[in-house]
């Protein structure tokens, strides 16, 4: 049998399987996270209605599309300012070489620096960090080559490492 | 060394994903100390956003946004409302023909409930409303409800809701049967339905509706493509204020003892489910009675 998105099991997979990375991967492209939540919520509404036109191996990717052309169709902001949630950094511990890396200073440049990446770094790199996708799976839903991403998550890093270094020397 | 910096990006995105040949290990460990980088990217890989109440999103976004699809040959959907009063007035009531509901499912005040029935059909309940239905449903798929619900029906043999003023029976199919005291209402959404009140019979089709006027029913027509209580507001036109104050006490804990002077206010409008303010000022601004709430829920009429 095939799966049809029009069956409510298979509607529901997908939602539970696809809601919380879409709302994080239009919350990295906009910085806003309640417009994030929205334009999650209304790609769903619109596979529903088109449910019985695209078939269940396209709805992830019809998905991201949708939610994507949502976003451009809705909204425009050049500068995005992230904000994540931080496990909490317990009393500086000075005999960790490294602490100045995990103040909660150090970790709000860092926090800047990546919303000041272009966005297609920005959702390539956080794809990979914050929701473990891999370089092939961003490339799928992101409809570019892996190589395209490896290139921008390389970038992203790079400029990453050149913050690090600029922020240690002050 | 390095030949540029996109060599470099290249290789740390490789680093990253632990994929470097040993030479191209050795190029990038020349070319710098990586242990700072290494440590905030562990970092932001700790990084979240808010999590998700998925299901309960879920359910808001089938609630409040899903249309029911029209994949099935047969495929419709009912509205009715019922008054409790009025059965009497018509001495319609049949309360002991009911069934012996061994399963009896019933919503509070301003609640909804889903329920899905032993044959995968669904029901949404809206509040203060019941429904049962007997074991042996299997035979014979047949309930009843007083108050408000919506029927997704799933294929098969005959679907019965019954009501004390009338019933509604499909096909396996979509429906929509509501019931809601002082009136008695069938309104069709989707395909056709049969209307069944005394020795009367009536069957509707897609925007048609049905009202019992005293006995008799009495056909018209709408326009909304899904009735209004399952997106979270009740919307009237032409009502008189008391059904509409007998409505709002569905979904509200009030108080309300509307002066004589206004009881044959007639309103157009619609209230929403989940503001009690907003509701009181959508009904009676645009009537221009004013009035004030205590903290104890009951409106003084001035």
């Amino acid at each position: 049998m095939v799966k049809s998105v029009c069956e409510e099991k298979s509607f529901d997979y997908l939602y539970r399987e696809h809601i919380s990375v879409i709302r994080n991967f239009i919350y990295y492209k906009c910085g806003d996270l309640a417009k994030a939540e929205d334009i999650s919520q209304e790609s769903f509404v619109r596979l529903w209605n088109k449910c019985k036109e695209v078939i269940f191996e396209k709805a992830k990717s019809y998905l991201y599309t949708v939610s994507q052309r949502l976003l451009i169709d809705q909204y425009r902001k050049d500068q995005v300012n992230l904000n994540f949630e931080k496990q909490q950094v317990s009393a500086v511990n000075h005999q960790d070489p490294h602490f100045e890396l995990r103040t909660k200073e150090f970790r709000a440049k860092i926090e800047k620096a990546i919303s000041d990446l272009p966005e297609g770094q920005r959702e390539a790199f956080l794809l990979n960090r914050i929701d473990k996708y891999t370089y092939k799976e961003i490339a799928v839903l992101l409809d570019i080559s892996e190589t395209a991403v490896e290139k921008r998550i390389g970038k992203a890093l790079l400029k990453l490492k050149g913050k690090i270094e600029e922020l240690k020397n002050i | 060394m390095m030949k540029d910096d996109q060599e470099y990006s290249d290789l740390l995105a490789k680093w990253l994903k632990e994929d470097l040949s040993e030479e191209e290990q050795l190029r990038l460990e020349q070319s710098g100390n990586l242990d700072d980088l290494k440590i905030v990217i562990e970092d932001i890989a700790t990084w979240s956003l808010p999590e998700i109440d998925i299901e309960q999103k879920l359910s808001t976004l089938k609630r409040e946004h899903l249309q029911k699809r029209e994949t099935r040959v047969v495929s419709l959907r009912v509205w009715m409302s019922i008054a409790a009063s009025f059965l009497l007035l018509i001495g319609f009531y049949f309360g002991s023909e009911w069934l012996t509901g061994d399963r009896t499912i019933e919503t509070a005040l301003g609640e909804q409930i889903d329920h899905e029935l032993p044959d995968g059909s669904l029901v949404k309940i809206d509040a203060l409303s019941s429904i049962s239905y007997a074991s042996d449903w299997d035979n014979e798929r047949k309930l009843k409800l007083t108050g408000r619900a919506f029927f997704d029906v799933s294929k098969g043999h005959v679907f019965t809701v019954k009501t004390s003023l009338g019933e509604v029976q499909v096909l396996g199919t979509e429906f929509e049967v509501a019931a809601i005291e002082e009136r008695f209402e069938v309104s069709c959404f989707e395909g056709r339905v049969q209307v069944l009140a005394g020795d009367q019979s009536e069957i509707l089709t897609v925007g048609e509706a049905i009202n019992l006027e005293e006995g008799v029913l009495v056909r018209f027509t709408f326009q909304n493509t899904q009735p209004h209580w399952l997106k979270g507001f009740s919307q009237f036109e032409n009502a008189p204020l008391s059904d509409v104050l007998t409505e709002l006490k569905k979904y509200y804990e009030i108080e309300i003892h509307l002066p004589d002077k206004y009881i044959n206010h007639q309103f157009s409008g619609r209230f929403p489910h989940n503001d009690l303010k907003l509701a009181l000022r959508s009904i009676f601004d645009p009537l221009e009675i004013s009035f004030t709430l205590t903290t104890e829920n009951e409106m003084i009429f001035d």
